[in-house]
Formats: structure tokens, sequence, C-alpha cells
């Protein structure tokens, strides 16, 4: 198991990290060209894949995120992944029992995912009164834990705002893994997930396991933001789980279907095309792929718009009778 | 209440065990019962009517036997194997924003149990859900987005994912509420016809009768309110019930005089076959156990 004090740009300081373009060429701030991003393919190989699976799986995820109204779900077990990457640290520094930071992302990730999938009115409480305080604890504690690795203050920061501008070839197989069995798993039991997060009570009437089917939804999205966190940070991760699905609701109506694979489509070009944003134009990455999945939910918005124009046309324009 | 004679049951009802029996059945939130206990057998080919107005408790009732939501006491016994069933909710029930088509519901009434871990429907599924579509007569606007919709269009879609689920027992809840009366006579017309031609049995909550009664074959008024207490209002419910439940359109009237009936001076009052008798007494012997407040 990697140590957190192997990983990658751990001794190296944060400022001279968070773009690509400070890799490969001088920092004179004028960012790099597309022949220095094709000269060093080798070295941006396994982020931009990276990157390319992390935005598909999670921009398939986030149309339950959306459809089912998680989008602080998602805001919350991405917080959690930062604490558990930040406790992954601590534990090894301080108690000397070393935690890959990735499984501790995942680990604290599901176990907020769990704690949203108990049902918070036998306590009395409403379900965004868990979500404040998933959020409000696993933020809070992960900057505490935080103040207290100095050692390892740059992948904290990387973790939490995705200043991280490579990936390291065991996050990269597990975002791949992950990302391949949770894709298997969502097109094998689509009709199923579908049915039980759109309409839950017809589906429990029709004697589908919905609380099985819930459970398997939030364990996928929990593991899927856990990994991505640790490879991409919470940022992006957050933004790639959420932005793809409305941008994707904005264009399609009606097809199921097509809204998935366009929010998987927006999520990919929000992940890579950041990525490469970053390069050309020497910015932090995860602000970038973060932004770029902004961008394309504000192109989404406007082709909506121009929608909704073109259907009103002909009868704006039809001779009156 | 002394009952009359039986009425003659739909096809399938007299020959075969009910597919759920609420025993005893006390619904409610937190313990306390919104209605008295009392038992209602659900028989294949039958049609139940639960009629009562807005915060009666009907619905509490029929989300306690789709076992949405747990019983203050009693129990729902579903037969063996559990027959299938399926809910027909008010059209709001979705998502506004739910991006799918009128098609895509109705299929989903192919799903029952863990079918969906096929990850494709079969070729018989789609067959069953475009003949549910034309049945509804929702083929014209099954592919355009659910949301989209009016009202009864939505309703009619609901109606074909209901055929299509080729289930035991189906239950709708003011399943046509969004619809004109034309469109309401020909919907309980249908649900006569599946009842008829399949055996499957049918339970309707509404807060009116005027369309729906001539089918049902037993009744259920609730009204726990004062005013409906005070107005008599349930013996009033009751007799226009029993006044319509003695003309079926299928009953001889020569040979089948007319339904059994009870008053439980509460509010609550079941019209039906004569086997509703054994649910009175039961009714009576737990009335005062099961209510916290007692009778009034």
């Amino acid at each position: 198991m990697a140590q957190p004090d192997q990983a990658q740009h751990a001794s190296e300081p944060p400022d001279s990290l968070d773009s690509p373009h400070h890799d490969m060429v001088a920092l004179d701030g004028q960012g790099g060209t597309w022949e220095e991003f094709i000269a060093g393919w080798e070295l941006f190989r396994d982020p931009v894949y990276c990157a390319t699976i992390a935005g598909f799986v999670l921009g398939f995820l986030s149309v339950y995120i959306v459809l089912k109204r998680m989008v602080f779900v998602s805001a919350a077990v991405t917080q959690g992944a930062g604490l558990g990457v930040a406790l992954a640290f601590y534990s090894s520094i301080h108690l000397g029992i070393g935690i890959e930071p990735a499984y501790g992302a995942v680990a604290v990730s599901l176990a907020v995912s769990f704690m949203l999938v108990l049902d918070p009115q036998s306590f009395g409480l409403s379900r965004e009164t868990m979500l404040g305080a998933a959020f409000a604890l696993t933020g809070g504690a992960a900057v505490l834990v935080g103040s207290r690795i100095t050692q390892e203050a740059h992948d904290i920061q990387a973790i939490l705002f995705g200043t991280a501008v490579l990936v390291s070839p065991e996050d990269f197989y597990r975002v791949a893994a992950a990302g391949g069995v949770i894709m298997v798993f969502h097109l094998w039991w689509f009709r199923g997930l579908t049915f039980a997060s759109f309409d839950p009570v017809a589906a429990r009437v029709q004697g589908l396991p919905v609380g099985v089917l819930d459970s398997a939804l939030l364990i996928s999205i929990g593991v899927m933001v856990g990994v991505s966190a640790r490879a991409l940070g919470a940022l992006p991760s957050f933004a790639l789980s959420t932005l793809p699905g409305m941008a994707a609701l904005l264009i399609v109506r009606a097809h199921l279907w097509t809204v998935f694979v366009i929010a998987a489509t927006l999520g990919t070009l929000a992940g890579a095309g950041g990525y490469v944003f970053a390069f050309l134009e020497d910015l932090p990455v995860g602000s970038s792929q973060t932004v770029a999945a902004v961008a394309i939910l504000v192109a989404a918005l406007a082709v909506r718009q121009l929608i909704l124009r073109l259907k009103k046309q002909p009868s704006t324009s039809a001779p009156a009778d | 209440m002394t009952p009359r004679t039986s009425r003659q049951p739909a096809p399938g009802r007299a020959t075969s065990a009910p597919h759920l029996s609420c025993e005893c059945l006390a619904v409610g939130y937190k313990g306390h019962s919104l209605l008295p206990a009392f038992d209602l057998t659900i028989a294949p080919g039958s049609f139940t009517l639960v009629v009562g107005r807005n915060g009666t408790g009907k619905s509490t009732w029929l989300k306690t036997v789709l076992g949405l939501i747990p019983p203050v006491s009693g129990r729902v016994r579903m037969a063996e194997p559990r027959p299938r069933l399926t809910y027909v909710p008010q059209a709001a029930a979705l998502d506004a924003i739910l991006p799918v088509r009128g098609r895509d519901v109705a299929a989903w009434g192919r799903l029952h149990g863990w079918q969906f871990l096929r990850p494709l429907a079969a070729r018989a599924d789609r067959v069953a859900t475009d003949s549910a579509l034309a049945e509804a007569e929702a083929e014209a606007f099954a592919d355009q987005a659910f949301r989209e919709l009016s009202g009864g269009q939505k309703q009619r879609i609901l109606f074909a994912r209901m055929l299509a689920s080729d289930a035991d027992v189906i239950l709708l809840d003011e399943p046509t509420a969004s619809m004109d009366q034309a469109s309401e006579r020909e919907a309980y017309r249908r649900l006569d016809n599946i009842r008829h031609k399949g055996g499957t049995a049918v339970i309707v909550v509404t807060h009116t009768i005027s369309q729906v009664t001539p089918y049902a074959d037993q009744l259920l008024f609730v009204d726990r309110t004062e005013r409906a207490r005070r107005d008599g209002e349930a013996d009033k419910g009751a007799a226009q019930l029993r006044k319509q439940a003695e003309k079926p359109a299928d009953r001889d009237a020569e040979t089948s005089p007319g339904p059994a009936e009870f008053h439980s001076d509460h509010g609550v009052v079941l019209v039906g076959p004569p086997d509703i008798v054994c649910a009175h007494r039961h009714f009576q012997r737990h009335f005062h156990e099961v209510l916290p407040d007692g009778p009034a």
C-alpha cells in the first residue's frame, strides 16, 4: 500500500503544481501550446484519461443526483472524501498507521452515503438537516485535520480544491476500475434503478427492492466520488457529479437514455477539456474543470433558450385567422 | 344489522382464494388510528370502492394495504405466491422535471420484483406496452414528454401502465381526478372489463361515487369526522351506496336481491357480499380495543 508521504509532489511547493503547464515549460505565465501538450502526452496521458473516465461516470451519475434532488448529497459526499484523505494522512503521520488516502476517501464517502440512507425522520429530523450536518462536519473536520498535517499541505489542498496536476498510476487504476464496475452495474440494473429512483412508490408496490436499489445507487456515488476526489480533487468531483446532469436536462426533455448519454459526454468534456484548458492557459486544473462544467451548463441554457425560441417562431409568425 | 343475500360474484371470485385480506386492520400514524379496525377481503375479480371525503383516512388505508406505511394494528395478509400489485396514483405523483416519454412510464408497468435484472425489455414486454397504450387510447401522445402532457393524457398513460402490468390487484387513488365525465365513465368501464376478463381485483379510492358505484361489489365508506357523525353523513352515504349497489349492471335483480351491509355508527360503513359479515363481527369486537379515543 502506498504511503501518503510517497504521494506525488508532496515535497514540492504547492504553487508550482497547480497547472499542468508548470511541469513542462518555464513559469512565464503565457500558458502552453498544443505542440507542447502533444510532446508531453506521455506525461499528461494518465491525468487526461483519468479526468475522462471520472467525468464520464460522474456525469452519468449526475442525472440521478439532479433528478433525485441530491445535489447537496453530492456536496456532502465530496466533502467526506476530502476528510477521508486528511484522516489517512493524519493517521500515517501522527498515529503511525499507514492508510492509502484513496481508501480513506472512499471509506468516509461511503460513511456519509450510508448516513444519508438512514431515515432521518425516525430521529425527528429532515433529510436537509442531516445533509447540512454532514456537510458542515466533514468540511470543518477536513480543515481542522489538515491544519495538523503540514507535511502534506499540498495534498490536502489538492484533494479539497483539485489542484493536482498529475495522477499517480494507482489513483488512475482505481478510477478506471471503479468507473468500469459502476458503469457495468448501472447499465445492467438501469431499468430497476430508474424506476425505483423516479417513481419509488409504484416501484415498491410492484415488488421492486427499492431499498436495495437506493443503497446501490448511493454506494456507487460514494465510491466514484471518493476515488475521483482523491485523483482530481473534491471541487471538480462535485462539479462533475452535478452540472453535466443539469445541462443534459436542459437540452433533452423526453428521452431518459439520451439524458444519461449526453450527461456522461458533457462530463467527459468538462473533465478532459478542463485539463487541456488549464494547460493551454496556465490555470489550476481543478478550477478549470469546474469552470468548464459551469460553462457547459451556461451553453446548455443558451441552447434551451434557442430551442424554445425556434419552437415559438412558427406560431408567432403565422397569420392570424 | 342483518345481511340479505349474496350478489353474483365476478368470475373467479367464488372459486379462488383471496389475493389479500385485511385482518383487524387499523390504519393511522404514530400509533393513532384514523379508523376503527375492520376486516376486508379482496378476492379475485372483485371491485372494491373506498369512498370518503378528503382527510378521512381512505388514502392512509390504501397506503397501508400497499405496504407503504405500517398498520397501527392488525395486518394485511397476501396470498402465496404473492399477487402482483400495481398502483395508479394521481398524475402529480411523478416529478415535473422527469425527462421521460409516456411510453417509458407505461413500460415501467412491466417491471415486477427482480425482473429488472434483465437489462433490456423482452419483445413480449414491448408488445404488451404497445397494446396497453392502444387500449388506453394513449398511443397518439405516447412518445411525447410525460411532463408536457395534460392531466387527462397523463392519467391515460398511467392507465396504460396499469394495463401493461398484468397485475392481480390494481389499486387506484382518485384515478379520474383529471378526467371529464365521459372519460371517467369510459375508464371505469375498462376497469370493469379487466376484472371480468382476467379476474383482476380492483380497488378504487375516490371521493366521488357517481360514476363508479354501479360497478362496485364491495363498498367501504369512511368518515369519522364530527360533522359526519352530527349530520349522519355516514348513514346518508350508506343509503346512497346501498341504493346504487342494489342496481348493479351485471346483476339479475330477481335472483340476487342485494348486498349485505354494516353500519358501525362511527363513520365506517361496509356494504358487500355476505362474507363481509365475518368482518362485521371482528369489527364490533375490536372496535373499542383498537381506537385509542374510543367510539364517539
